[in-house]
């Protein structure tokens, strides 16, 4: 039994330092069948870290002629002193930060038609969708924007525009 | 007793120290899972309906409503519960048999958290995964030495792994190696913190400092298994200091737990090495 064990935890080891090169076939392949996120990846901020902060916006149709201002979704909650022990929000925070900054790799690449149905999109869409809104609203339509964080000049850039999606009909 | 003789843990120790740190860590990350339970909802943005579209082919006939049995909402915060609960259970001393089914219990609840999570997942779900199966083949073969062993062995490798595989990427980036990646990222709202941005932003230098103290030591980490562990020790204590910085600063409270959870298995294949 000893050696199947020796054995799994060598192929696991093995498979981990390919799967710290990104971009190899062989990374890609192992990650095709990682269904269960067993393959590390331990490039923590690096090569080039997020210098950027996302927000996401959104607004909705009442009817043909009007619609609602922009509304920002928060994404960050900001420090906290007991962020070192407690920090439930990070989860939400990274997976809404990680489904926008796919939105926008993959936009570069994809017409819009096929972005609409990939798991970034559909991560944006159903949350924005099910936030609570005016009765009146009809559709929907959400916006990336890009600042350059705490201490800039620049102004915050339009990255991703959505199509407009009708609302859930319990809305 | 000189400190060589009373830091080299013997195996049991070490796994215990594994383990504590491993339920702690994980116990607050699934603790943190809960406290934002409407995530996990319909509307969330961990949607079973949206995530589980990602693997559609799986999803068909009984394994689908199996499947959907565990990981729809409600049910899935069940079995956070369940995990939670275990992970307590775990940091008492219960005898072989009650460990094994509650490692046991512990491994298929996480394989279920990381089946069910296709974007959100950080370094330290990765690593916890990595800790908790291999404190269930410890617990599993809990007489054979040489498979002990082998998980210290394989545990040392994969913590030299990751701070390697990041100081690597961070010494190929331009950010980093012009010094103004520490800077650019604490002063973003996402990970950042407004007055230490103030201060990077009027000490560019610290900023640099900073930089290249991280770089070098993720990269000359690895060399803790063959220092004198006095000096493995400072490195370790020198790793314990960053990551409780990057728990204060940017939040990422889960590392502290998981990855000072591999120290013991680094020491422990420190001391090995040190002796032949």
């Amino acid at each position: 039994m000893g050696i199947i064990i020796y054995l799994i935890l060598a192929l696991w080891f093995i498979v981990s330092v390919f799967g710290q090169f990104e971009k190899s076939k062989i990374n890609q392949f192992f990650r095709g069948v990682d269904h269960f996120s067993l393959i590390p990846s331990w490039t923590f901020f690096g090569p080039n870290p997020g210098t950027t902060d996302y927000h996401l916006l959104f607004r909705d149709q009442f009817d043909e002629d009007s619609k609602s201002n922009w509304r920002e979704i928060k994404l960050s909650d900001g420090w906290t002193w007991y962020i070192w022990l407690w920090n439930p929000n990070k989860r939400k925070q990274k997976v809404l930060s990680d489904a926008v900054a796919s939105l926008i790799t993959i936009s570069k690449k994809m017409e819009l038609t096929g972005l609409k149905t990939t798991i970034p999109y559909l991560i944006v869409l159903n949350y924005v969708s099910h936030l609570e809104r005016s009765p009146l609203s009809r559709q929907t339509q959400f916006m990336i924007m890009e600042s350059q964080g705490h201490i800039s000049d620049t102004k915050p850039q339009v990255l991703f525009l959505s199509e407009k999606h009708n609302l859930p009909d319990s809305k | 007793m000189n400190l060589i003789e009373s830091i080299s843990l013997i195996s049991n120790e070490a796994i215990y120290w594994i383990g504590t740190l491993t339920y702690i860590g994980f116990g607050i990350s699934t603790i943190e899972k809960l406290a934002d339970f409407r995530s996990y909802s319909f509307q969330g943005v961990f949607s079973w309906q949206v995530n589980r579209t990602i693997s559609k082919g799986y999803f068909q006939g009984p394994s689908s409503r199996f499947l959907s049995l565990l990981m729809d909402y409600p049910n899935f915060l069940v079995v956070q519960i369940l995990l939670v609960i275990v992970c307590g259970l775990l940091l008492f001393p219960f005898d072989h048999m009650v460990r094994l089914v509650l490692l046991s219990i512990l491994v298929i609840g996480l394989l279920i958290d990381n089946f069910r999570a296709s974007f959100g997942n950080d370094g330290s779900d990765q690593l916890f995964s990595i800790l908790i199966i291999c404190l269930f083949i410890s617990e599993l073969f809990i007489d054979h030495s040489a498979i002990q062993k082998a998980i210290f062995i394989f545990l040392a490798a994969q913590s030299c792994l990751s701070y390697l595989t990041s100081g690597v990427v961070k010494a190929r980036g331009k950010k980093w190696t012009s010094g103004i990646a520490v800077f650019a990222i604490f002063n973003t709202k996402t990970y950042g913190f407004k007055p230490i941005a103030i201060f990077l932003n009027r000490y560019p230098f610290v900023s640099k400092f900073l930089s290249w103290a991280v770089i070098i030591f993720e990269l000359a980490f690895p060399i803790v298994l063959i220092l004198p562990l006095e000096y493995a020790l400072i490195l370790l204590v020198i790793g314990v200091i960053f990551h409780f910085m990057n728990a204060i600063i940017m939040g990422l409270n889960s590392f502290v737990w998981a990855f000072v959870a591999t120290y013991p298995a680094v020491i422990i294949v420190n001391t090995w090495i040190q002796a032949v």
